[in-house]
C-alpha cells in the first residue's frame, strides 16, 4: 500500500507492507539516523518524533504513520544542534548509536518538562533510551548544560 | 604540554550525534546487495542427518543457500588474537554438528530480507539429538562429547577433547602445604561469576562486495579488522592479498567484537553468487550467536597468618567456554596472572583449572576479560578473611598488595606452558594511593563497621582492589603513518580500532603534540587493512598505550623530515635550525610550514613526507584501581539502592580527562550492571534472556552517585606517561557490592549477580 | 515476526466492528504495537482504531472516562488526573520503559489483553472500574479478568467511580527500574470500603478478598495495615518465573503490601 507522511517538513510517500514499521520506512527513505538497537521496543536508539512526542518508530506501524509529521534528527534544526553540542562537549557520545534518539528525546523533554526540570525527572523521562558506553552520568551533565543556557 | 592532558571533544562527535550515516548498515545500497540470513539450530547439542533446501531454493527471490556439504572444512577460531592464535581451531563456517542452540546450519541469500525470512522456514533439516552437557562442572567426563572430531591447537593448551576439555592452566610457586601450616586464618570458598552480554547498541554485521579489481572487500563492525582479514583468508583459502577489511563508525564492542562473526558468511556469498551481500544480527541473535563473558566457578583457600600477611593463596577454577573456544586459555590466564599479581607477599601459591566446552552460547572477550571474573573470587576471598580476622579489609589490603618498585610471584613461576617468566619489577603503581583517595571520599572510617540502621534500612559499605594490563606484552604492535599536505596539515593513518571510546582523537591529540599544531591539523584515517598498517585492534587495554608510541615513533619521523626539507629549503645546515610547529628557522631565515608543504608537492626538491612508526613492548604496565561502595538495605524485601560508589584510579598520565572520564564512568556502570542486574540465563541449553526484555543493562535511573578519581602517575614506557584505564573500571564493582550488603546485612553472596532475593533468601538459610 | 496482510483505518466504531467482523482472522490494533509484534503471527485484516478519537481522559459525574486509545503517558501527565487517586496513576507508570514507550501504550489494550506483567492492571483492579464494549456493553474490570472474552470485541473506554474521593496507592519491587516488576501491589479506599490487589505474582493481579474484608471491619491503623498485609499474602497463590522465585514473592509480599496500604493512611 501507499502512504504519504510529512517528514522533517516534507511531504514523502512511500510504498510500504502493512507490517512495516516506521523504523524500516524511514531508513528506505534515506534516514539512516533512526537505528535499530534491539527487536523489542526496550532499547530507544529509535526514537522519532511523531507530531512532536517521542515515540519508538520500530512500533510504529507506517500505515499508522500515513498523513501525519515525523521528525528524524536530520529535521530536528538547530535546537538539536545544541543538544548534540551540549553532549559532545561533556564526551558522551562515544559510539553514537543512541546518541540520535536521545537528542530527540531530549527535545521532546524540554517542551514538556521545561528547562528547570529536576534530576529525577530528567532520568525517569530519558529512562528508555538506553546507553552502554557512557554510563549515563555525563549525559546528565551535558542536559543540564543545554537546560541552563 | 599543548594538546596532551587537554579535554579535547571526539572530532567524530557532533556528526555522529547528529545522526551521520557513517555505520556499515548505512553505508551499502540496500537494493543491489543480498540479504543475508542464518538458520541456526533448536537443539543444544545434534548432528545434521540430512537437510533438504529445496523448497527454499525455489522460492522466488532466493538466490542461493548453503549447507555444510557446500562451504570449506577448515576448522578455524573466530577469535581475534595474534597469530598463531592460543585459542583451539574448533569451528567451521557450517559444521555437520551443532553445538548449541543458535549453532549455523545453513546460509540464505536472499533479494530481500523478507524473502530470506521465508526461505528460512522452508528448510527441512533431520537432527540426530544428543544429550547436552549443560553444567560445567559436569563436563569432564560427560558421556557426550562435544568436539568428537578434535580440535587444532596453535599453542598447546592442555586441550583434552575426549573429555571436554578446551584449555588447561596451571600457575604454582613454592610449598603450599608449608604456607598454609604458618597460617593462623584460613577461608576456603567456592564463588561463581555468571555469563554477561555485552549488549553494544549496535550488534554485529558485514557487508562484503567485490571491487574493480576484483578483491573482496568486506567492511565490518568489528574491533579486530587485521585479524579479521587473516582470519578470512584461511578460512576462504584466499590470499591476504585479495582482502580489504574495512571498518567504520561502530557502535561499540566492549570485546564482543574482538571476532568474526557476520563476516565469514558475507564472504562465502558475496564469493560464490559474485553478488555483495550484507549480514546484520538481530539482537537476538546477539544474544545467542556469538559469545558472552565465559562464566566461572572458583574455589579459592586464602591463609594469612596472625600479623594478616597473606602468605598462601589455593585456587581451583572451571571456565565454561561453551561451544566453541574463543579466547579460552587466555581469559582463564587472566584470571590468574593479572589477579594473584595484586598480593606479592604471599610465599606460595598455586592455581590449576580447565577450560571447559559445554552445549551453551559460546564465551569470549568481554571488558575485563578474565580478570574480571577473577577479582570477584579473590577479592572476596580476602574480604572474608579480613572479616574472619576482623580486621579492616582496607588494612589487609595495606598489608598485602605488590607496591611500586615491587615484583610479584607469578612472573617466578613456570607456567603450565613451560614458559619461563621474567621477573619484572612494577614500577609504576599509585595503588596505596588509591586506596588512601578512595577511603577519603566514601568516608570510609566513619562507616565501616558501624552500619546504619534507619527503620528497615540498613547502609553498609565495601571495597575491592583491582589492576589489569595495557596491552600484551611482546605480542601486541601497533604502527602509524603520517604524511604531510599541502596547507601544512597531516593525514595520520592507523589501523588502530575506534569503537566509538574516541582513541582516533586521542592519538591525534599525540601526533599533534609531537608536532607541534594544533589539533585541527591532524586528519585521522584508521581501520582499513589497504590502507592504514597494522594493528592488533582495540583490546587487552591497549589502543592508547601502544599505538600511541607508534604514533610518537611515526609524528617523530616526520617531524625530523620537515626539520630537513626545511633546512634545505633555507639553505642551512639542519642542525642549525629549529622547528617549533609553525616554520623552520635558522635566525632572521625561516620557511612556514604551509609553505615549506607546498612547495614540497609543487615547486622545489618536490617529495612527499611521510613518516612511519611501528611499536612493541616488552611490558605491560597495570593500571590499579581501589573501588568502594555504598549500599542501603531494605530488610524486609532485600531491595537495596547502591548509594554510592568511588573508584580512585592509577592509569597513569591522562592524555585526555573528559575521554578517560567517560571511559571510567562508563565501564563502573557495566560493572554494576554484572555485580547487579545482569544474568545470562540459560534453561536446558536454552538462552531464556535471549532479548533486552530479559537481560537488563542498567537504565539511567539504576546508576548510583558516582565518584572518579585520578591518581596520576608517569609511566615512563607509556606515551606522555600514559598507561590505560579502559578495562579495570569494570572489575571492582561485583566484589565491593558483595561485601558491603554483606557488611550491611550479614548476607555473604558468592553467586552473581546479587539480588534482593538472595539477600531474602540467605537470610532464611539459602546458599547463595 | 509479524505480518498483516490488509490494514484499515476505520472511521466510526460501528464501521471497526463491521470490518473486524467481515474476517476470521481480523484483530483490533487498539494499542501500541509493542506486544503485538513480539509474536510470530498473521493478522489477515488489521483494523486500527486510531482515528476514532478514544484517546479522551473526560471527568464525568463521580467518574472519569478513559478512552481505549488514551496513552500512559497521557494518563500519567493529564492534570485533571494527577489529582485523583492520590496521584497514583503517575505512581503506577513512572517505571514502564521511557516515555517514548508510554506515548505508545494505552490503558485500554493492557487491560484487554490482561497482562499479568503490568503494573496499571494492578492498579485498575485495585480502583472501582469498570471496561466498557461496544454497544455499552459494561463489565467491571475483576470480573472481566476472570470471564473469557467475546471473538469479536472492541474496548471503547475505562470508566472509573470516584476518581476525587477515593484514596489509592501503588508500589513494586523491581530490581532495575527498566524492568518488569517482580511484585507490584495497589490498594484504594472510598467511603471506607478497601481493595487490596497484588500482581505478578506472576500471574496476572488479584485481589486478597479476605484482606479487605478485614480492613471493611476493622479500618486502617498502622497495626491493621501489618495484619491485612501477611492475610493478603497468606490467601494469595505465588509462583516462580524467570525473574523471581514464588518463595521470595511470598516472603515479601506483606512487605509490599503493608507499604502500600500505610501510604493510604
Amino acid at each position: 500500500m501507499n502512504i504519504t507522511l510529512t517528514v522533517n517538513g516534507k511531504k514523502r510517500t512511500a510504498e510500504i507492507s502493512p507490517d512495516d514499521f516506521l523504523l524500516e520506512t524511514l531508513r528506505s527513505l534515506g534516514f539512516k539516523s533512526v537505528k535499530r538497537g534491539c527487536d523489542t521496543g526496550s532499547c530507544g536508539l529509535c526514537t522519532v518524533l511523531v507530531e512532536g512526542k517521542p515515540v519508538l518508530s520500530c512500533s510504529y506501524l507506517s500505515a499508522r504513520a500515513d498523513g501525519h509529521e515525523v521528525t528524524t534528527i536530520e529535521g530536528a534544526g538547530e535546537e538539536a544542534k545544541k543538544v548534540a553540542s551540549a553532549l559532545v562537549g561533556e564526551g558522551v557520545e562515544q559510539c553514537g548509536f543512541c546518541s540520535p534518539g536521545l537528542v530527540l528525546s531530549i527535545l521532546g523533554m524540554k517542551k514538556e518538562l521545561g528547562s528547570s526540570a529536576t534530576d529525577d525527572q530528567i532520568k525517569n523521562y530519558l529512562n528508555g533510551n538506553l546507553c552502554r558506553c557512557t554510563g549515563y552520568e555525563g549525559q546528565l551533565r551535558g542536559i543540564r548544560q543545554y537546560l541552563e543556557v | 604540554m599543548k594538546v596532551i592532558g587537554k579535554s579535547y571533544d571526539k572530532k567524530d562527535g557532533i556528526r555522529l550525534a547528529m545522526g551521520a550515516p557513517a555505520y556499515t548498515e548505512d553505508l551499502y545500497d540496500t537494493k543491489s546487495y543480498l540479504t543475508v540470513k542464518l538458520l541456526r539450530s533448536p537443539h543444544p547439542f545434534a548432528r545434521i542427518v540430512s537437510i533438504d533446501t529445496s523448497e527454499a531454493l525455489a522460492l522466488e527471490g532466493v538466490v542461493a543457500v548453503y549447507t555444510h556439504h557446500d562451504v570449506p572444512k577448515t576448522q578455524y577460531t573466530r577469535a581475534g588474537q595474534n597469530f598463531p592464535e592460543p585459542s583451539n581451531y574448533d569451528k567451521r563456517m557450517l559444521d555437520e554438528y551443532v553445538r548449541y542452540v543458535g549453532d549455523e546450519v545453513a546460509i540464505i541469500a536472499a533479494e530481500t530480507e523478507r524473502i530470506a525470512d521465508e526461505a528460512m522456514k522452508l528448510i527441512k533439516v533431520e537432527y540426530e539429538v544428543f544429550e547436552p552437557v549443560i553444567d560445567a562442572e559436569k563436563a569432564i567426563g560427560h558421556p557426550s562429547i562435544i568436539h568428537p572430531e578434535g580440535v587444532i591447537e596453535n599453542i598447546p593448551s592442555g586441550a583434552d577433547v575426549e573429555n571436554n576439555i578446551a584449555a588447561t592452566y596451571v600457575l604454582a610457586y613454592g610449598n603450599l602445604e608449608e604456607a598454609f601450616s604458618k597460617c593462623t586464618h584460613v577461608v576456603e570458598h567456592k564463588y561463581y561469576t555468571q555469563a554477561q552480554a555485552h549488549v553494544m547498541m549496535e550488534t554485529h554485521r558485514s557487508n562484503a562486495h567485490l571491487d574493480h579489481n576484483d578483491r573482496l572487500v568486506v567492511t565490518t563492525s568489528t574491533q579486530v579488522p587485521f585479524h579479521a582479514r587473516r582470519i578470512l583468508a584461511h578460512a576462504l583459502d584466499l590470499p591476504v592479498s585479495k582482502i580489504r577489511v574495512i571498518k567504520p563508525r561502530i557502535g561499540g564492542g566492549f570485546g564482543g567484537k574482538q571476532a568474526l562473526h557476520t563476516e565469514f558468511y558475507t564472504a562465502f556469498v558475496t564469493l560464490k553468487t559474485g553478488r555483495p551481500s550484507m549480514l546484520t544480527y538481530t539482537r537476538k541473535e546477539a544474544f545467542e550467536s556469538t559469545y558472552t563473558r565465559h562464566p566461572m566457578v572458583f574455589t579459592y583457600k586464602v591463609g594469612a597468618d596472625d600479623a594478616g600477611i597473606i602468605r598462601a593463596i589455593k585456587v581451583n577454577g572451571i571456565s565454561d567456554t561453551g561451544a566453541y573456544g574463543e579466547h579460552a586459555r587466555t581469559v582463564f590466564s587472566a584470571a590468574c596472572l593479572k589477579v594473584l599479581s595484586m598480593y606479592n607477599k604471599m610465599e606460595a601459591f598455586d592455581f590449576e583449572g580447565n577450560v571447559v566446552y559445554t552445549n551453551r552460547t559460546p564465551g569470549g572477550a568481554l571488558r575485563g576479560y578474565g580478570t574480571t571474573q577473577g577479582v570477584f573470587a579473590i577479592e572476596s576471598a580476602i574480604n572474608e578473611l579480613a572479616h574472619q580476622m576482623a580486621m579492616d579489609p582496607c588494612r589487609i589490603r595495606e598489608l598485602n598488595h605488590t607496591a611500586e618498585g615491587e615484583t610479584h610471584l607469578v612472573y617466578r613461576a613456570f607456567g603450565s606452558d613451560g614458559i619461563k617468566k621474567p621477573l619484572k619489577l612494577i614500577e609504576n603503581n599509585k595503588m596505596s594511593t588509591c586506596i588512601e583517595h578512595g577511603k577519603k571520599l566514601i568516608g570510609w572510617e566513619e562507616k565501616y563497621g558501624k552500619p546504619q540502621v534507619n527503620g528497615n534500612k540498613v547502609r553498609g559499605v565495601g571495597m575491592a582492589l583491582s589492576m589489569q594490563g595495557s596491552g600484551i606484552p611482546s605480542i601486541d604492535m601497533g604502527a602509524a603513518i603520517i604524511k604531510l599536505n599541502e596547507d601544512g596539515s597531516f593525514n595520520l593513518m592507523m589501523g588502530a580500532t575506534d569503537l566509538g571510546t574516541g582513541s582516533d582523537t586521542v592519538l591525534a591529540q599525540i601526533a599533534a603534540e609531537v608536532l607541534s599544531v594544533p589539533l585541527e591539523k591532524i586528519s585521522v584515517h584508521s581501520s582499513d587493512t589497504d590502507v592504514t598498517p597494522f594493528d592488533v585492534g582495540a583490546y587487552a587495554s591497549s589502543t592508547t598505550y601502544i599505538t600511541g608510541t607508534a604514533v610518537i615513533n611515526a609524528a617523530e619521523d616526520i617531524r625530523s623530515q620537515i626539520l630537513n626539507e626545511g633546512a634545505a629549503m633555507i639553505e642551512e645546515a639542519p642542525e642549525q635550525c629549529e622547528y617549533d610547529g609553525e616554520r623552520v628557522f635558522c635566525g632572521e631565515k625561516s620557511i612556514n610550514l604551509a609553505d615549506l608543504a607546498m612547495k614540497l608537492l609543487y615547486v622545489k626538491n618536490q617529495k612527499q613526507l611521510v613518516g612511519h612508526g611501528s611499536h612493541v613492548t616488552e611490558k605491560s604496565p597495570p593500571p590499579f584501581l581501589a573501588g568502594f561502595a555504598e549500599v542501603e538495605v531494605d530488610m524486609d524485601t532485600g531491595e537495596f539502592d547502591i548509594i554510592n560508589y568511588v573508584a580512585s584510579v592509577d592509569g597513569g598520565a591522562i592524555l585526555n580527562p573528559k575521554l578517560a572520564l567517560i571511559q571510567m564512568e562508563g565501564g563502573l556502570v557495566q560493572g554494576i550492571g554484572m555485580a547487579v542486574f545482569e544474568d545470562v540465563k540459560f534453561i536446558d541449553g536454552k538462552l531464556k534472556t535471549n532479548s533486552l526484555l530479559e537481560y537488563k543493562i542498567p537504565t539511567r535511573s539504576d546508576v548510583p552517585k558516582i565518584t572518579v578519581d585520578f591518581v596520576e602517575s608517569y609511566e615512563p614506557s607509556g606515551p606522555f606517561g600514559g598507561k590505560s584505564v579502559g578495562e579495570v573500571c569494570i572489575n571492582t564493582p561485583s566484589p565491593a557490592i558483595a561485601d558491603a550488603i554483606f557488611n550491611a546485612t550479614g548476607v555473604r553472596i558468592r553467586k552473581l549477580p546479587v539480588t534482593p532475593e538472595k539477600i531474602i533468601l540467605g537470610k532464611l538459610g539459602h546458599d547463595v | 515476526m509479524l505480518t498483516i496482510r490488509e490494514y484499515a483505518r476505520p472511521q466510526t466504531m460501528d464501521e471497526a466492528m463491521t470490518l473486524l467482523k467481515s474476517n476470521k482472522k481480523s484483530q483490533v490494533l487498539g494499542g501500541g504495537m509493542l506486544m503485538l509484534k513480539l509474536g510470530d503471527k498473521t493478522i489477515d485484516l488489521a483494523v486500527d482504531l486510531v482515528d476514532l478519537g478514544l484517546d479522551y481522559i473526560k471527568p464525568i459525574e463521580n467518574a472519569v472516562e478513559i478512552g481505549a486509545m488514551a496513552t500512559f503517558h497521557s494518563i500519567e501527565t493529564d492534570p485533571y488526573l494527577k489529582n485523583c487517586f492520590s496521584g497514583m496513576w503517575s505512581d503506577a507508570m513512572k517505571y514502564i520503559v521511557g516515555v517514548q514507550f508510554r506515548n505508545l501504550a494505552t490503558l485500554g489494550a493492557t487491560a484487554y489483553s490482561k497482562y499479568a506483567f503490568s503494573d496499571p492492571n494492578t492498579a485498575l483492579l485495585a480502583l472501582d472500574a469498570e471496561l466498557v464494549m461496544y454497544g455499552d456493553r459494561r463489565m467491571a474490570f475483576d470480573e472481566f479478568l476472570a470471564k473469557r472474552k467475546r471473538r469479536f470485541d472492541i474496548l471503547e473506554k475505562i470508566v472509573i467511580k470516584n476518581p476525587e474521593t477515593t484514596k489509592a496507592a501503588f508500589d513494586s519491587i523491581r530490581r532495575s527500574k527498566g524492568d518488569f516488576a517482580v511484585l507490584n501491589a495497589a490498594a484504594s479506599v472510598c467511603d471506607g470500603k478497601y481493595r487490596i490487589s497484588v500482581g505478578i505474582r506472576p500471574r496476572v493481579a488479584k485481589l486478597a478478598v479476605g484482606a479487605m474484608a478485614y480492613l471493611n471491619e476493622n479500618g486502617l491503623t498502622p497495626e491493621t495495615a501489618k495484619t491485612a498485609a501477611k492475610m493478603a499474602a497468606d490467601e494469595l497463590d505465588f509462583a516462580t518465573n524467570l525473574r523471581a522465585s514464588g518463595e521470595y514473592r511470598k516472603a515479601v509480599a506483606p512487605a509490599l503490601i503493608e507499604r502500600v496500604l500505610l501510604k493510604l493512611l
